[in-house]
């Protein structure tokens, strides 16, 4: 996109203060990144950076920018993993993470207005007092803002019984790419239960930041549950591991959580430290499936869980108090660990980490996902949501070896084209940015044309994050 | 040629950051400053782009490196294990190599090393003469008396610990030990220092301290005179290694993780490293000493009921991991009301000589701490580091707090002082 200022920091000034903008290259080089591997080869500098802290910083840039056609992208905490904060084009990169107050918080309407740049953690530190909890737990919510998450309808573990960050939006304030402020979710109407209109709240969810700039969110948060248990599984097989979930679900109980590890040789040597018996050499999968509720609720769901286990898995072990349940959640990591530690000198990089594949499809899919990295002579972690077909591959690369950086694009390309194969889908909650936008026309077909058009309605000067979501070649102006 | 080797030291631990952005949430100078570039992530970038020639070294990119307190927050939360600490220390190095260190910090820091001597002379005349523009707080800090909410300075402690102790020794003792009084300690911090002689004595341990003894070497790795800071590390283990003790005690966060690391730093040559490493087994922080070695389980009880809190310095709960002991010893007091504060573990914003240098940044560091302490009402805030008494000190001051700040080992001794009276 060709745009132009004679002198960028000078027009900037006019909008903003002096501490809320950098051209400094220095500066500017810390912006180059996100979490993506695409990244750290293929750093890109933008031409600012601009720190707004009201809606009349983000509607005056926004405006000007319009005039400008200056691309202007978006960013949190830059913990995205596909580029989606990149300055691919150029422009202007919106950093919002320090505009993070909590504006509200109405315990009994279990409602919150937060600023984008709030983390997910603070928030959680400040709903805490009043022993609520925002439950979608993306394992970045230590570091992610709330604006980022919105962008991404961002998930965790304990999505699978909670949900997405959807189930929790009640509205949103965006700044279009126009620089019309928009409220979804009604302007003053912000209610538990709301089907008035087109439901927008959607349109912008997962958005990455192309159509609009969000700068308020409400949100509808919950009780924290009174009780939890967990058990880990071992399995020989893939298969074994996928009867067992199913009658975990078929005996009534509704897991919160149901996270696997695709385990490398040996890995549950992983788990030996904490329970010897849980050291299954030849094992394929592990699973931790957790459950909450109340006392009652969680004692039979428990009761249901050991049973399954008992039945079907090699090995495993279970608790329902707090200390034993992070243990389990440690012996989880410590087995994804493992298995991502086996390639000596090769670094765990972020590639093809987020693809989803119907239930029935996992076990193929996961095996050939292995051999793809294995033909392609890389090494490969996979792990993720079972109970959802969700798998995220971490690539393992000798990132210095310019031939393994080929491979790792390569295996990336390739789990991507599988999963399109097998009728699944690209991403399952990390966004598709700019490194997986080129899987967008055969993924969607006639409905990329269809987001290209939305796209075009709100963002009609084509400012907002270009090259996000729908390639560059389908802008209507490109220039 | 300094640049190639510091590169070739720290290259792996650049590049093994994934940048997944979990250390951005912990970092209190990134909390006050905002950009990625005073994020741990970023001072990781930037250094590694600096050493390897992409960005040229200019005064904006020392200064973002500067800062950093060290705190070591982010390396806590790090998945990947990233040294953090040893990245910016070799950016130090080459700046104050290419670019000096200024003259201020130069003349400080030279007085703890080169000028031990002439401090030994100062400090007991200072602390005499300090009464006269100053009034001494509760806790041990210097109010200046003519604008009180101006920086509460440390008080000088009179005659130097070393120079008043050399040994003591209770009957049949059943421990040896060596104290490492740390340079705080020895001048401003004497009642500190006093505290842990005396409490040490009262269980039984015999306690020497080393004379020659001197800086532990933190502050010049942290302004990157990692010369200086070699030689005096050097000379401090040597002095340990003779003391031949069952375990050295040191009470000073700050100190501590320097003397527990002191192997962590290939410059000081493989045969230090090695007895670095010998000699570390045997460090322990006086509270980690009580309870985990001399296993003791029973404290007198503190004169009349007290609302006590906690602070974690980021030295000692991050770099040393000392974070249950002093609660247990606080718990274990009679009269002793302990009530946790929020987030007991974010900076108090002093690092060192960063609150020198960056007051302003420093100050709205703890305001933070002070908020969590203020939440909680207690008449002590108490904590293993002397240097984050001084700032908290400085900051309930600011506010007019009349909450007293203590070093935990102080209202320990202060117990048995009131019980054996
Ligand atoms: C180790 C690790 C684990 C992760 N685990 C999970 C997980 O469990 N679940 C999950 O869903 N994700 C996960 N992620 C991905 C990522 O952390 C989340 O998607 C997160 O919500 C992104 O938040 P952020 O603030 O970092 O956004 P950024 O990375 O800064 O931005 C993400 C996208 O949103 C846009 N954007 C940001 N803020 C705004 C705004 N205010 N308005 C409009 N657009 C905006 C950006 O332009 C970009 O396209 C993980 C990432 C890492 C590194
Ligand atoms: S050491 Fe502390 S101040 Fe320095 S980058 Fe890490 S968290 Fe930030
Ligand atoms: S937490 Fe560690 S790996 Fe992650 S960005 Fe920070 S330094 Fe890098």
């Amino acid at each position: 996109m060709n745009w132009e200022s004679k002198d960028l920091k000078q027009e900037l000034l006019s909008i903003l203060n002096p501490d809320q903008v950098f051209t400094d290259p220095m500066e500017l080089s810390c912006y180059s990144y996100d979490t993506s591997f695409y990244s750290a080869i293929n750093p890109h500098m933008p031409e600012a950076i601009v720190s707004p802290k009201s809606l009349k910083d983000v509607v005056e840039l926004i405006k000007w920018a319009g005039q400008k056609r200056c691309p202007i992208i978006p960013r949190g905490a830059a913990t995205g993993q596909a580029g989606g904060t990149l300055a691919i084009s150029g422009g202007i990169v919106l950093d919002l993470s320090s505009w993070n107050e909590i504006e509200a918080i109405e315990p009994h309407n279990k409602m919150v207005f937060c600023r984008p740049g709030i983390t997910y953690a603070k928030l959680n530190q400040a709903l805490e007092l009043h022993g609520l909890y925002l439950p979608p737990d993306p394992s970045s919510g230590d570091a992610c803002t709330i604006g980022g998450m919105a962008a991404n309808n961002s998930s965790g573990p304990r999505s699978l019984k909670h949900g997405p960050l959807n189930n929790y939006i009640m509205g949103l304030e965006v700044v279009l790419g126009t620089g019309e402020v928009l409220v979804t979710g009604g302007l003053n109407g912000k209610v538990l239960k709301n089907v008035s209109g087109i439901n927008l709240n959607s349109l912008f969810l997962g958005s990455e930041g192309i159509l609009g700039i969000i700068t308020g969110i409400w949100l509808t948060v919950a009780r924290k549950p009174r009780a939890k248990a967990a058990v880990v599984m071992i399995f020989d097989t893939a298969e074994t591991a996928q009867a067992a979930s199913q009658e975990i679900e078929r005996r009534g109980v509704v897991p919160a959580a149901m996270e696997f590890v695709y385990c490398a040789p040996e890995a549950t040597r992983a788990a030996a430290s904490f329970h010897e018996d849980l050291y299954v050499p030849k094992a394929e999968i592990e699973i931790i499936c957790e459950v909450d509720g109340n006392e009652d609720s969680v004692a039979w769901e428990y009761a249901r869980l050991q049973e399954v286990a008992k039945e079907y898995a090699q090995a495993w072990h279970g608790s329902s108090e707090s200390h034993g349940i992070h243990e389990l959640w440690e012996i989880n990591d410590n087995i994804e660990g493992f298995s991502a530690s086996i390639r000596d000198g090769a670094k765990r990089i972020a590639a093809s980490e987020d693809v989803c594949v119907k239930l029935e499809k996992l076990p193929n899919v996961l095996r050939e996902i292995q051999s793809i990295a294995k033909q392609n002579g890389i090494g490969i972690v996979n792990f993720g949501h079972w109970a959802k077909g969700h798998i995220h591959s971490g690539l393992l690369v000798k990132v210095e070896d310019e031939k393994e950086v080929e491979a790792a694009f390569r295996t990336a390309d390739e789990i991507h084209r599988l999963v399109l194969q097998e009728g699944g889908a690209t991403t399952a909650e990390h966004g598709v940015g700019f490194v997986r936008a080129p899987y967008m026309l055969e993924e969607h077909a006639n409905g990329l044309g269809w987001m290209v058009k939305i796209k075009e309605a709100l963002d009609p000067y084509q400012i907002l994050n270009p090259g996000k979501i729908l390639p560059l070649e389908t802008r209507k102006n490109s220039d | 040629m300094l640049r190639e080797e510091l590169y070739d030291q720290v290259k792996k631990l650049i590049d093994k950051c994934n940048r997944c952005g979990f250390c951005r949430s912990v970092c209190p100078s990134m909390a006050e400053l905002g950009w990625e570039s005073t994020s741990p992530r970023g001072r990781v970038f930037l250094v590694g782009e600096v050493l390897s020639g992409r960005i040229p070294l200019t005064t904006e990119v020392i200064s973002r490196i500067d800062q950093c307190l060290l705190c070591r927050n982010c390396m806590a939360v790090c998945p990947v294990g990233g040294k953090i600490d040893q990245v910016i220390i070799a950016f130090r190095h080459l700046a104050a190599q290419e670019k000096g260190v200024a003259t201020s910090k130069k003349l400080m820091l030279n007085m703890l090393s080169n000028h031990r001597t002439l401090c030994d002379v100062i400090a007991p005349v200072a602390a005499v003469l300090e009464h006269i523009p100053f009034k001494e707080t509760s806790g041990g800090g210097a109010v200046f008396r003519l604008n009180k909410k101006m920086r509460v300075l440390p008080m000088f402690g009179g005659k130097s610990l070393i120079n008043q102790v050399q040994q003591i020794k209770p009957d049949k003792p059943i421990k040896k030990v060596a104290f490492y009084v740390g340079c705080y300690i020895n001048y401003m911090g004497v009642n500190v220092g006093r505290a842990v002689l005396s409490v040490l004595a009262r269980n039984g341990v015999e306690v020497v301290i080393p004379q020659t003894q001197t800086c532990c070497g933190v502050p010049y790795f942290a302004s990157g005179m990692v010369d200086k800071a070699v030689t005096l590390v050097r000379q401090n283990i040597d002095v340990l290694e003779a003391a031949d003790v069952d375990a050295i005690i040191y009470a000073c966060g700050s100190c501590g993780t320097g003397l527990k690391e002191w192997g962590q730093h290939p410059e000081i040559g493989p045969e230090y490293v090695e007895k670095a490493k010998k000699l570390e087994e045997k460090i322990f922080e006086i509270g980690e000493f009580l309870i985990d070695q001399l296993e003791i389980s029973e404290l007198p009880p503190l004169p009349k009921p007290t609302r006590v809190t906690y602070h974690d310095s980021c030295h000692l709960a991050v770099g040393a991991g000392v974070t249950e002991q002093p609660r247990k010893l606080l718990n274990m007091m009679g009269n002793a009301e302990y009530i946790e504060m929020p987030e007991a573990n974010i900076c108090c914003g002093m690092g060192g000589l960063f609150s020198v240098t960056h007051y302003d940044i420093s100050r709205k560091i703890n305001s933070r701490k002070i908020e969590k302490i203020t939440s909680v009402n207690p008449q002590v805030v108490t904590s293993g580091c002397p240097g984050c008494n001084l700032h908290i000190m400085d900051g309930l001051n600011k506010v007019g707090s009349d909450i007293v700040t203590s070093h935990y080992i102080e209202l320990i001794n202060n117990a048995y002082d009131c019980t054996q009276d």
